[in-house]
Formats: structure tokens, C-alpha cells, sequence
């Protein structure tokens, strides 16, 4: 009777070609899911960039923004304000839901002032030159939660709105 | 799609870089080497991550890797050249017995590796050896000269 050392294991690892094929069939399954993935990430599905793009409001405030953010990253903005002629200010109010669980990095031009509005909005004075038709500001949100989220500007009685997806 | 190119153009220089420092292996790895490497893979962090710290940003970089080496592995089996050119080729540095000195010196091999992986096998001599083969791993394979 041999001992159990002497005997081969090689038969023991054998096992059904239908089994290493099933293997096989998920590793590339798995690698079209990873080119998909990256497909995604490299279109804008998963950040900022291409298909992420989007643009709301109207003519006199109209707000370029992503739809798809990342949790603890920036997250950039940039407002077109028609503002009527004449005028040395410009007033830009964010409601609370647009700062909410974020963190605002920075803002360009720099404003004169920031008015704590009312439930946590806040608004922003800028200085304009009373000739120039459009004012830009650009600003950048560092949001710290993961999920959707949802802002409302407004700006000389214009007024606009949009939804974002922060992914974790 | 910055993350993406990011981490490519890191993928592509790591794999210069280490092509470039010749076949080394982990076995033989020295206290500095371990050392470097760390230092190594947290300045390749730094440049992957930049300011993006979500979980999302690591999933990408994950994936472009892995990705990226699976679509190498298979680059590799269906264009030879590229095998070479990636990976190098196995090196000859003994024959029945007699050590090649120029490719042991230019692959950084010195008579001592030779040997002990020739007693790894149970030979005791040069004289044994019939061939010792440099692996494109790093590793030395002994085939034993026939009686």
C-alpha cells in the first residue's frame, strides 16, 4: 500500500474543461467590463469632462456646470451674468442647497463682499464696470458627500437651477 | 479622461524605467531596492492622485491599469516584437560549463549567482552545468549536463 507523499496529486487538480472555461469566460467579461468602466471615465460618466458638460438658466444667468462630480474633489463652475445696463455691482446669491456639505474653494473675480443670506444662502457682491454687457465668475466646490445634489443661483431676477451626481 | 492619460503616460515610463534597469528579481531584492521602491511608489501617488482624493478617481486608476496590462498581455502574445521589446529575452551566460563573461558582465551576473543556483538544482561544479539560462524574470535556470 503506497503512502499518501508518494502518490502523484497531479490527478486531483484536474478538473472539467467546461470549468476553466466558465473561468475564462468571466476573466473577459471582466476585462469588457474594465474597457467599459474606462470608456465611461473617459467620456465624462464618472467626473467632470465631455459628456459631463451641461449649461442652465437663461440668457442672463446662464451657469456652466458638470453633471457628474467626485466626493473630496473640484468641482468647477463658471456663470455668465447679463446684468441690466448701468450699475457698479453685481449680486450673485447661492441658495443653501448649493453649499451645503461643500466646501467652496475658490472664487473668481473676488467679490467685494459675501452677504449671509436667509436659510444659509449667500450672496455675493461683485464690482462691474457699467459699460460691460456680460460679467463671468467662475468659482470651485470641493462637495464632501456622496449622492445627488442640487443648486439654485439667482442674479438680478434671473434665476437658475441644476442637479448634480457626486460619485463617492 | 486626464486621469486616464495620467496614469498611461506613468504605466508607460514605470515600464521604461524598469526595462531600462535590466532583469532584476524580488528574491534578490536588497534592502535599498525595497526602500526605493517605496519611495518610488509614493512619488508615482502623488503625481496619480493630484487633488482627487475620491474613491471613484482610485477605481480609475486601478482599472487603467489593469487594463492596460491585460490589453499589453495580449499585445504581447500577438506581436513577438513587442514580447522582446517589453520584456527582453532569455540570456545564455553558461555553456557546457564554460562561462560567457561578457553577457554575465553586461547582464550584471557575477559567478557566484551562477553557482548557487546550479547547488538549488544539486550540482556542485560548473562542470555539471550545461546550460545556465537568465531568465527574462531574472531568475537562473541550470540544466544539468547528461552523464
Amino acid at each position: 500500500m503506497p503512502k499518501a507523499a508518494d502518490r502523484s496529486h497531479l490527478p486531483g487538480l484536474e478538473r472539467p474543461l467546461a470549468s476553466y472555461r466558465r473561468e475564462w469566460l468571466f476573466q473577459r467579461l471582466g476585462w469588457v467590463a474594465l474597457g467599459l468602466f474606462l470608456l465611461a471615465a473617459a467620456l465624462g460618466l464618472l467626473g467632470p469632462g465631455g459628456l459631463s458638460r451641461a449649461r442652465s438658466g437663461p440668457p442672463a444667468l446662464l451657469v456652466s456646470y458638470d453633471r457628474f462630480g467626485r466626493r473630496e474633489a473640484d468641482l468647477p463652475f463658471t456663470v455668465r451674468c447679463r446684468p441690466p445696463a448701468g450699475g457698479h455691482t453685481l449680486r450673485l446669491a447661492f441658495a443653501a442647497d448649493c453649499l451645503q456639505d461643500a466646501e467652496m474653494r475658490w472664487i473668481r473675480q473676488e467679490p467685494d463682499s459675501a452677504v449671509a443670506g436667509g436659510q444659509g444662502g449667500v450672496t455675493y457682491v461683485f464690482r462691474r464696470d457699467p459699460g460691460a454687457a456680460e460679467v463671468e465668475v467662475e468659482w470651485s466646490l470641493k462637495p464632501e458627500f456622496a449622492g445627488s445634489r442640487s443648486c439654485r443661483l439667482a442674479s438680478e431676477g434671473a434665476q437658475a437651477r441644476f442637479r448634480q451626481w457626486i460619485w463617492p | 479622461m486626464e486621469q486616464i492619460l495620467r496614469t498611461i503616460g506613468i504605466y508607460a515610463f514605470l515600464m521604461l524605467a524598469f526595462r531600462i534597469c535590466g532583469k532584476r528579481t524580488l528574491k534578490d531584492i536588497t534592502v535599498f531596492d525595497f526602500v526605493l521602491l517605496l519611495v518610488l511608489s509614493e512619488s508615482v501617488q502623488q503625481a496619480l492622485t493630484s487633488d482627487d482624493f475620491s474613491l471613484i478617481n482610485a477605481w480609475v486608476i486601478i482599472a487603467t491599469f489593469l487594463f492596460l496590462d491585460v490589453m499589453m498581455s495580449l499585445a504581447k502574445r500577438k506581436f513577438r516584437f513587442l514580447d522582446r521589446l517589453m520584456d527582453g529575452e532569455p540570456v545564455i551566460i553558461v555553456r557546457a560549463g564554460i562561462p560567457l563573461e561578457e553577457r554575465m558582465a553586461k547582464e550584471r551576473i557575477d559567478m557566484d549567482e551562477v553557482l548557487e543556483a546550479a547547488r538549488q538544482n544539486g550540482l556542485e561544479s560548473l562542470d555539471q552545468i550545461k546550460y545556465a539560462v537568465l531568465e527574462r524574470n531574472g531568475s537562473i535556470s541550470i540544466i544539468p549536463a547528461g552523464d
